[in-house]
């Protein structure tokens, strides 16, 4: 029975997992993570902010957003609040996987969209990559054609609303 | 000392005959080289040259076994990426070429003299334009530092001294020479494809990575990115590691762990959060120039 339960659930994962392939979200979006060490879930993405509860090491946790050096987090009992960024270790997909899996045993409830399986969600598909291919072939003495002159440089940044930090100092500069 | 003087003498005699030879070995110029050891005490520019040379024999030997994705539009914008970067280095005037390799795989390396490339399938594995830059600030760190070019000097003893010791024994030894004026036989070729060979295959020292991680962060933030943007790729990676894909094996071979690499990060991060950054993260003009 229990072979036949785990062939079922990773069909859903994979189905799951494949349907969201054609998603913008971010490769971490939804990504199934657990904490480093003991640390405060607050109500914001700041220091100052408020706790919601303390968490425990190794406690799971599923992120949904970043701002900054935060994500925003949701506990296994579907509290949210923040977290600092390098306070957590992203889960493999394979235990990612054995924690849905788990989580769809446990709770005999529909799966939520996302959870747990979007390790494969990338940014720019390879497939997308290749059908916009220009084809004519581009050889190392070519590369000099593509570097933008100051110009262009600094039309790029305003476009992207870039602009040099002043207070942040290069070490050994 | 007395080494040194007759090392001296046989630079500015090689510099001569060379010069006047125009040989080369691996496409650097000997003249050029030896006409440098003549200038002892302008040690910076010749290491430069020597620099630029080396980067340009070391891109061709790596570009071997790899093509450049024939995509001009994404090689346009990665360019731009790369040079409002480097305009915040210390080596804003090196001759910067940054490229898309047509590679699945997930990497991105440096070579000497300003050489950046990054592969297609590490393009696909990121979200961002502040994670891109993320990743090639942490390149442009190793040139600006040069990593490289000092492990290949390391491993192929090609140092100021050892050049002029090492080549002019090859140039004795030499016995013909191309229409191109390079030497032919067993020269100093085998010795830098050996060392670059190496070098790319097991990868820097573990401190020359830490340290490229941090001043790639800090280049980032000063440049107006998001630097956070490098933890979310790292953790990423790391999330992969221990796990036999095959797109990311070359990658973990060469650099250390991705949680090491973290928490080497945490002091670096302290600093960041203590100034009041713009933070930019840019995800729809990377979507747009990477898919159109």
């Amino acid at each position: 029975m229990m072979p036949m339960i785990r062939f079922f659930t990773q069909g859903l994962v994979q189905i799951l997992s494949i349907s969201l392939l054609s998603t913008s979200l971010p490769v971490w979006a939804n990504q199934d993570a657990i904490l480093l060490s003991n640390t405060p879930m607050l109500i914001a993405p700041s220091s100052k902010a408020s706790i919601v509860t303390q968490l425990s090491k190794d406690a799971p946790v599923t992120l949904l957003k970043r701002k900054g050096g935060w994500y925003q987090i949701q506990t296994e009992d579907h509290q949210t609040g923040w977290l600092r960024m390098l306070k957590v270790r992203f889960l493999s997909e394979q235990e990612s996987n054995d924690r849905s899996i788990a989580r769809i045993l446990r709770e005999t409830a529909v799966m939520p969209p996302a959870s747990g399986v979007s390790t494969g969600v990338r940014g720019v598909s390879d497939e997308a990559l290749n059908q916009k291919m220009e084809m004519s072939p581009i050889g190392l003495e070519q590369l000099k054609h593509f570097v933008p002159v100051e110009e262009e440089v600094d039309a790029f940044a305003k476009e992207g609303k870039l602009k040099t930090q002043e207070n942040v100092v290069l070490p050994g500069k | 000392m007395r080494k040194v003087t007759l090392l001296k003498f046989i630079g500015v005699f090689l510099c001569l005959f060379l010069g006047a030879c125009g040989v080369k070995i691996q496409g650097i110029d000997l003249g050029r080289i030896f006409d440098a050891a003549g200038k002892v005490n302008n040690f910076g520019e010749k290491e430069e040259q020597e620099e630029l040379a080396l980067g340009q024999d070391t891109i061709k030997s790596l570009l071997n076994n790899a093509t450049i994705y024939p995509h001009q539009t994404l090689q346009s914008y990665v360019n731009k990426v790369g040079y409002w970067l480097v305009k915040h280095t210390s080596r804003p005037d090196l001759p910067w070429r940054f490229m898309v390799l047509d590679d699945a795989s997930v990497n991105a390396f440096a070579a000497p003299g300003g050489y950046i490339a990054i592969t297609r399938g590490m393009l696909a594995s990121l979200n961002n334009e502040a994670e891109l830059a993320g990743v090639l600030a942490h390149e442009i760190a190793h040139v600006v530092l040069l990593h490289h070019m000092h492990a290949l000097q390391k491993k192929s003893k090609t140092g100021f001294l050892f050049d002029l010791a090492v080549i002019g024994a090859q140039v004795g030894n030499a016995s013909t020479a191309n229409a191109q004026g390079e030497l032919q036989g067993p020269d100093v070729s085998g010795v830098f494809d050996k060392a670059v060979n190496d070098l790319y295959y097991r990868g820097l020292d573990r401190e020359d990575e830490l340290k490229a991680d941090k001043l790639g962060v800090i280049l980032s933030a000063k440049a107006g990115y998001d630097p956070y943007a490098f933890v979310s790729v790292l953790q990423v990676i790391g999330s992969r590691e221990g796990r036999e894909e095959a797109d990311l094996q070359r990658f973990i071979r060469v650099h250390p762990s991705a949680e090491t690499r973290l928490n080497s990060l945490e002091s670096t991060f302290f600093l960041i959060d203590s100034y009041d950054l713009s933070n930019r993260v840019l995800a729809q003009r990377f979507r747009t120039y990477s898919q159109n």
